[in-house]
């Protein structure tokens, strides 16, 4: 790939991840669970995308980002109040924006009008609602809002990567406060320039940082610019000249510098470069009072959930905070950089600064503690690895478990005993192997996060559309799944959740009429359960009506009238194709191509769907599916002679056919009642060409199949081997797409064995009725 | 059929045989050289092709390369052979009776095919090498393994 194309890539990813992240952001702060941190994560997710965007000359995209990051500065910075109108535009705009990455990604364009239309209702309401009196920020409760210095606020932030602080309003002693009221931020005023807080910063540069082309006099001149500065080299360390290694680094620099800017303004200029120096940043001056100063901080103790940067100070956290700047949803304030000239500040020498807060502020101290924890936690270090590598990798070490497994076989063939050196050996191989592959395939795994965040949005909106008041409790988003799982379950989840708001919930009239309260419950949860993911999607409504499905199948003829059904089989029923309970179309979910297509989507998942109902208590929807792709939970069985693997999704029950069952059908179809359903048998050995006769009534075994189209049948082979979890091996690589055949796999004894294409040989059979054998002379 | 692949630019080849004729193809598009095992077979297959085999993991089409030249399908033994080669992007097993040598040959020392009414040798065979009294049929291997349409009936 041409490299700046790579370069395009890697920013469309990131863009994926940013809009997640903005997304994720403005539901929590339309949840009312934001604070300043979701606020700085919005913004930073939108500059990005924009900063971005900007450097491949996308520029409808930086002309939306622009505006809508405009909005974001002025919520960010407390101007504006993000009211609930104010974030539905905001969710729309992230729409939007998503819209417009695709199609800067070379997708379908994005609606021009619309676009335009967002960006007059954002600038309304920018222009509309930048008064000069700072607001405090929504969600926030008692919490004082964060403002911005002003000096700062004009340019922050939009151009290129400057940072713009937030300020944490403190209600200091009397005296030095400009306003009794905590939700009125102490604003800075930049006229007052003697004061500036004076810091006193150590850095010296590792070899490596030359190592890795940073340059410090650019660093220093960055650092002027935050303010006054004067700068002493300590050549101290500097050999001499024949004793010096020309790759070493021996200078150092010392600054005072004097600035209104933060911490973190500072540190951020090292931050490309924190790991490769010394770095101390630390305030003089402006000592006295501190105490006093931290007392504030008791205030926000009932907050635990707050962080408290104060008591966390020293330089090595100071620069954790820094990195958090750039980190998603963990942001830390710094103390505010005021130049107020009263001592009241809680900025105070680094050094003194633990025992004061762990003293003043003992909870605030563990939240501290707790965010630091968090912090090393958050800055995973990650690589961006093509998929195709990490796909190689779990093959060859899916080959190499087999290959342990017939090893191991072989060892105990040759007569070797079990407690012998080689067999204790081969115990050993067997564990580190089965460990490679339990590593190796963590490597795909994704957390499920990513498509349960969606959903809050959408059941916001079905709720808007239905007129319910409902509440989504989500559990186990950790829970974590192959990528393509992931990607894929998206689509049914969606479709529960619309059901369950649609149909599963009551009106609300009809919820206080049964003594429920208002507002239901639909509970979206996930985990591990015997090594695959259980999905639950629960609703608190009124169950299923089992009278009315078990007439509307009638009606539909999916059943018989006199069918007997048990609860469990009345309520499975809405799986069927063509089966929609809702008396009217609706919006919602779907004109009859309701649950049939999420179970289609899960078998193909090779997963499996079904409901339990309690009248008056509400229904869950549970499905099991794989944790990966690659490995399929199979039934291996044998037919003509050949080993087979049935998709076990696939399987609705075996049983032995008794003569009795079995009607003909035809001239040479056979049919088996099944509690008094007749379904067609097939008899797989014939079909797939491995033999000429087909069995004889009353051999065999049979296996009740459902196919992801509905379509049911017995397929008749010679003997059922066990279940067994098979890897998923393509026949097209080296070969091409067979006719009934879904896949291969290696069985422990490191022979192929096929997988049956359950859907194809279903439809197979009936194109082809008269078997034909012409396929014998194939068989070795 | 493929023109450009007329003579292999290694100059080497690997010389096999099936039933009394002997055969040879590139050196280079030879992977390995393996014993006989068992084969899967595969449904909806014509008949040269004997089914798959566990190649380290990767699922190996095996081609009876004298049944796919028109002769009698092969009754491999435990001392028949699969030459593993790759053939375009993918990889397959040719089942031979055994394998014969390596030769060295260069260009003037190809012959054309001798007009023979047989459709398998002028598709397959694109010339004959003559080495020691032995006639060695240089063989194509670009449509070893059937085409999709061609079988879609």
């Amino acid at each position: 790939m041409d490299p700046f194309e790579e370069i395009k890539d890697t920013f469309f990813q990131e863009c994926d991840e940013q809009l997640s992240e903005l997304e994720a952001g403005l539901q929590a702060m339309k949840d009312g669970a934001g604070d300043d941190d979701t606020v700085n994560a919005v913004f930073r997710a939108v500059h990005s995308i924009k900063g971005g965007a900007g450097a491949f000359g996308l520029e409808d995209l930086v002309r939306f980002a622009h505006t809508f990051e405009s909005v974001l500065d002025e919520v960010r910075g407390g101007r504006l109040a993000a009211d609930a109108d104010l974030l539905n535009l905001m969710l729309t705009s992230s729409d939007m924006l998503s819209d417009h990455v695709r199609a800067a990604r070379g997708g379908e364009p994005a609606d021009p009008e619309r676009s335009q239309s967002l960006v007059q209702q954002l600038d309304a309401r920018r222009l509309g609602g930048a008064a000069p009196a700072p607001q405090p920020a929504p969600a926030q409760g008692s919490r004082p809002g964060p403002v911005l210095t002003p000096g700062v606020s004009e340019d922050g932030g939009i151009e290129g990567f400057d940072f713009t602080p937030v300020v944490m309003a403190f209600d200091v002693d009397d005296e030095a406060s400009q306003t009794e009221e905590p939700e009125l931020p102490i604003l800075a005023e930049p006229e007052v320039a003697d004061a500036r807080p004076s810091w006193q910063i150590s850095f010296r540069p590792k070899a490596a940082l030359y190592a890795s082309a940073n340059e410090p006099a650019v660093l220093l001149r960055e650092l002027g610019r935050l303010g006054e500065m004067s700068v002493r080299l300590e050549a101290g360390a500097l050999p001499l000249l024949e004793d010096m290694e020309p790759e070493e680094s021996y200078l150092a620099w010392s600054i005072q510098l004097a600035t209104e800017a933060g911490r973190d303004e500072i540190a951020e200029i090292f931050e490309f470069v924190e790991d490769d120096c010394d770095l101390g940043i630390t305030l003089i001056g402006e000592a006295s009072g501190e105490a006093e100063a931290a007392e504030p901080i008791e205030a926000f103790e009932p907050e635990g959930e707050f962080p408290a940067p104060e008591a966390a100070p020293d330089v090595e956290a100071l620069i954790a905070m820094a990195q958090a700047m750039s980190e998603p949803e963990l942001h830390v304030e710094e103390p505010a950089p005021q130049p107020a000239p009263a001592a009241a500040l809680p900025a105070a020498p680094a050094a003194e600064q633990p025992a004061a807060a762990e003293k003043e502020a003992g909870g605030a101290a563990k939240a501290a503690t707790q965010q630091s924890a968090q912090q090393s936690a958050q800055p995973t270090q990650t690589i961006r690895v093509e998929l195709e590598r990490v796909d190689r990798l779990i093959d060859l070490v899916g080959e190499l478990v087999i290959n342990q497994a017939m090893l191991a076989q072989r060892v105990f063939e040759s007569g070797a005993a079990r407690n012998s050196d080689v067999a204790l050996g081969l115990d050993d191989l067997e564990h580190l192997t089965r460990d490679i592959q339990e590593s190796v395939m963590a490597i795909r795994a994704q957390p499920v996060r990513s498509v349960f965040q969606r959903m809050p949005r959408l059941v916001r909106e079905c709720a808007a559309m239905t007129g319910k008041q409902v509440r989504l409790e989500m559990e186990g988003e950790g829970t974590e799944v192959d990528k393509t799982v992931v990607e894929r379950l998206s689509e049914p989840i969606t479709h529960m959740i619309r059901n369950a708001i649609d149909h599963g919930l009551e009106s609300t009239a009809d919820r206080v009429a049964a003594g429920k309260a208002e507002e239901g419950v639909v509970t979206l949860s996930a985990r591990h359960r015997s090594g695959r993911i259980v999905i639950e999607v629960a609703d608190d409504g009124k169950g299923i009506n089992r009278k009315v499905v078990r007439q509307k199948a009638i009606e539909k003829g999916l059943i018989e009238p006199d069918q007997q059904l048990s609860d469990e089989e009345t309520d499975n029923l809405i799986f069927l194709p063509g089966f929609s309970t809702a008396n009217e179309i609706s919006d919602l979910s779907g004109r009859g191509v309701g649950m049939d297509v999420v179970r289609r989507s899960i078998q193909s998942l090779g997963g499996r769907i079904w409901i339990t109902s309690r009248p008056g208590y509400g229904s869950t929807f549970t499905m099991s599916l794989p944790l990966t792709l690659a490995v399929l939970d199979g039934m291996v069985v044998t037919a003509g002679g050949q080993t087979l693997v049935t998709p076990l999704a696939t399987i609705l029950e075996t049983l032995q056919p008794k003569q009795a069952d079995l009607r003909r059908l035809g001239p040479n179809s056979w049919v088996i009642a099944i509690r008094d359903t007749y379904v067609p048998l097939i008899d797989v050995g014939c079909v797939l060409g491995y033999r000429d006769q087909p069995l004889r009534p009353g051999e065999g075994v049979a296996l009740l199949i459902e196919a992801e189209g509905g379509g049911r049948a017995a397929f008749l082979v010679d003997a059922i081997q066990g279940q067994r979890q098979v890897v998923i091996k393509s026949l097209e690589q080296n070969y091409r797409k067979v006719e009934g055949i879904a896949a291969a796999t290696i069985l422990g004894d490191g022979r192929v064995a096929l997988i049956l294409d359950v859907d194809a040989i279903l439809a197979k059979r009936k194109h082809d009725a008269p078997q034909t054998n012409t396929l014998m002379a194939a068989v070795g | 059929m493929n023109e450009t692949i007329k003579f292999p630019s290694s100059g080497e080849l690997i010389a096999f045989s099936i039933g009394e004729q002997e055969f040879c193809v590139d050196i280079m598009a030879v992977r390995e050289i393996r014993g006989w095992t068992n084969t899967t077979p595969l449904p909806q297959s014509p008949n040269y092709v004997r089914g798959v085999i566990n190649l380290r993991g990767a699922v190996l089409p095996v081609v009876d390369l004298g049944a796919r030249l028109g002769m009698r399908p092969a009754e491999p033994t435990a001392r028949s052979v699969i030459i593993v080669v790759r053939v375009k992007s993918q990889t397959v097993g040719l089942l031979v009776d055994a394998v014969c040598d390596i030769l060295t040959v260069t260009e003037d020392m190809l012959q054309p095919t001798p007009d023979v009414t047989c459709d398998m040798v002028t598709r397959f065979v694109t010339g004959i090498i003559a080495v020691d009294g032995r006639m060695i049929s240089l063989v194509s291997l670009d449509s070893v393994l059937p085409e999709l349409e061609v079988e879609a009936a």
